[in-house]
């Protein structure tokens, strides 16, 4: 009896497992030389609307995947937590007020690991399977899990 | 001869100050003899019609740029265009005009490197050819930035928050007591001298914003307020001092609420129209509060300003103030459409000698609008006003395309 239980057990959690492994997940990504090791998602949020946050003095350049709009979406209820209108709009009046910069933005994902690899202080977002398929890139935390 | 007109101009300054010190508080006056003196020794650097000296200003304030050099700099460039057609009826003078169009083209510029910044803002329309804003700044802390050059003062919400991007803002028309200074508003706009930005965000989000700003004000014309030229060594500004203290429930959101005010020593451009007028100059005082706050699809754009104007006069000052506000509610129907209305008002207007000297200062209005987001950053505004100004009534009418590239 005790067997049969330890083997449903086993059975159970294995499957729980795969279905963590198998969900889809967003993740912080930066260039594997970067020397960023974790944000908070406040610091992650005055990134992306421009506030300078700074990391051994140095700017952390904040770049927008635009290569899958899911991803875009994912990015901007989890991380700016405003409608794609809405967000735009705030970052062309913070650019018009103090001369902000707004975020790049990449619709290629190649350029964006290439950007990522250059430069030491720039962070992006991407699904956690392209993260583990691009070479020279670093997952730096979870954004975002499917339910 | 120049140096010699200087000393003459420095002297009867001198005159003018030690008359009206018996009026002012101390500090204000030595803040404004400050100014004075700071414009009077700088002021050759900055003739336009001296290029290789302008040159060499402009380099000097660039010299900080070098040294950012390994910091991957990075460059902004926005585009702002508009055309308005508009129709006055029922107008009674010709303050304004009775119907025509207005093309608008308007660029910024900013370049940032590791703490600093640089910033520019031109506007070229039928109506108009003006540096708006020429700044450049130094960050300290994580949100402190200290600006040097021309810029909009801070206790002017509407123009802080949208500058000259007509796109951005909601209306085509802005209300009278926000209107530019040399285009019939009371309050002074365009701020040449020092401007302090603050924040602070809490780990909820909300915050709280500052901003302190400290030049020269404009001076009054026979058509309004006039500001600062750094390039006319005759131009006579005195100071002007403001402020804006914010509080923001989420930072990074448009909702706030807060207070305002400044001070400003609004000289007389001529001698000729001060002795006409009775007036050597205007110290204004004004203060405030406003709020921009969202629920769901409405949202409500508000502010009541307060302002004591006193007039130096050399047979006896005097002192007028009046209370000015206005309120705006847009409401969004779906993505694309927006209508909107606003109410103007003021009180003791008719008893303000200052409101005299502002011939196209819009005191009552009452408009109701609708704005059509046709594309991705496009928009098509139609807005319908019953206006009043000191000496007349009329109906506005105004059709408007506006859009934001890139």
């Amino acid at each position: 009896m005790s067997r049969w239980f330890a083997a449903l057990l086993t059975l159970g959690l294995m499957l729980s497992c795969m279905a963590v492994w198998g969900a889809e997940q967003v993740v912080l990504v930066a260039g594997e030389k970067s020397p960023i090791e974790n944000l908070s998602p406040l610091e992650l949020r005055k990134v992306y609307f421009g506030i300078v946050v700074r990391f051994d003095n140095q700017i952390i350049r904040p770049f927008r995947n635009s290569s899958d709009s899911q991803l875009n979406q994912i990015f901007l209820q989890s991380v700016v937590a405003m409608t794609e209108s809405s967000y735009e709009r705030r970052l062309v009046l913070l650019t018009l007020k103090s001369g902000r910069p707004r975020p790049e933005k990449f619709t290629d994902q190649d350029g964006l690991v290439h950007a990522l690899r250059e430069c030491p202080y720039c962070i992006s977002y991407m699904w956690r399977s392209d993260a583990e398929r691009s070479i020279g890139i670093k997952v730096i935390k979870l954004l975002w899990q499917e339910n | 001869m120049y140096e010699s007109s200087l000393v003459d101009r420095s002297v009867r300054l001198l005159r003018v100050k030690i008359i009206r010190r018996a009026f002012t508080a101390p500090v204000i006056t030595g803040i404004s003899e400050i100014f004075v003196s700071i414009k009077h020794i700088f002021a050759p650097l900055l003739n336009p019609f001296d290029w290789k000296r302008t040159l060499a200003g402009f380099l000097l304030a660039l010299l900080p740029m070098p040294s950012q050099a390994g910091d991957e700099a990075q460059h902004e460039f926005l585009f702002f265009p508009s055309v308005e057609l508009f129709d006055n009826t029922g107008l009674e003078d010709e303050l304004f005009d009775s119907a025509g169009n207005i093309v608008s083209a308007n660029f910024m510029y900013s370049y940032s490197g590791n703490r600093f910044r640089f910033l520019g803002e031109y506007v070229l329309s039928t109506e108009e050819s003006e540096i708006e804003r020429l700044a450049a700044g130094w960050q300290f802390g994580e949100q402190t930035m200290l600006w040097v050059g021309r810029f909009h003062q801070p206790s002017k919400y509407w123009t802080t928050e949208h500058h000259h991007g007509q796109y951005l803002q909601t209306s085509i028309s802005r209300p009278g007591i926000e209107e530019w200074e040399d285009e019939g508003g009371p309050i002074p706009t365009h701020i040449t001298g020092l401007l302090l930005e603050t924040g602070h965000i809490r780990k909820d989000s909300s915050g709280i914003q500052f901003s302190a700003s400290a030049g020269f004000a404009p001076v009054l014309t026979e058509s309004g307020l006039e500001p600062f030229k750094p390039w006319d060594p005759s131009s006579d500004n005195g100071a002007a001092l403001n402020f804006r203290l914010a509080f923001l429930p989420d930072y990074f959101g448009n909702d706030q609420f807060g207070i305002l005010g400044g001070w400003s020593d609004i000289e007389i451009e001529n001698d000729n129209f001060a002795s006409q007028i009775g007036t050597e100059s205007v110290e204004q005082l004004q203060f405030g509060v406003y709020m921009n706050w969202s629920w769901e699809h409405l949202r409500i754009i508000s502010k009541v300003n307060y302002l004591e104007n006193k007039h130096i006069r050399a047979n006896g000052n005097f002192t007028d103030d009046f209370w000015a506000g206005y309120i705006q509610a847009e409401y969004a129907i779906g993505s694309y459409w927006t209508v909107y209305g606003r109410h103007e008002n003021e009180s003791g207007e008719d008893d303000t000698e200052f409101l005299r000297l502002i011939p196209k200062f819009i005191s009552h209005r009452n408009l109701f609008g609708v704005r059509w987001d046709i594309a991705t950053s496009h928009a098509l505004t139609l807005e319908i006003a019953d206006t009043e100004t000191l000496t007349s009534e009329f109906s506005q009418y105004r059709l408007q395309w506006s859009a934001v590239f890139p």
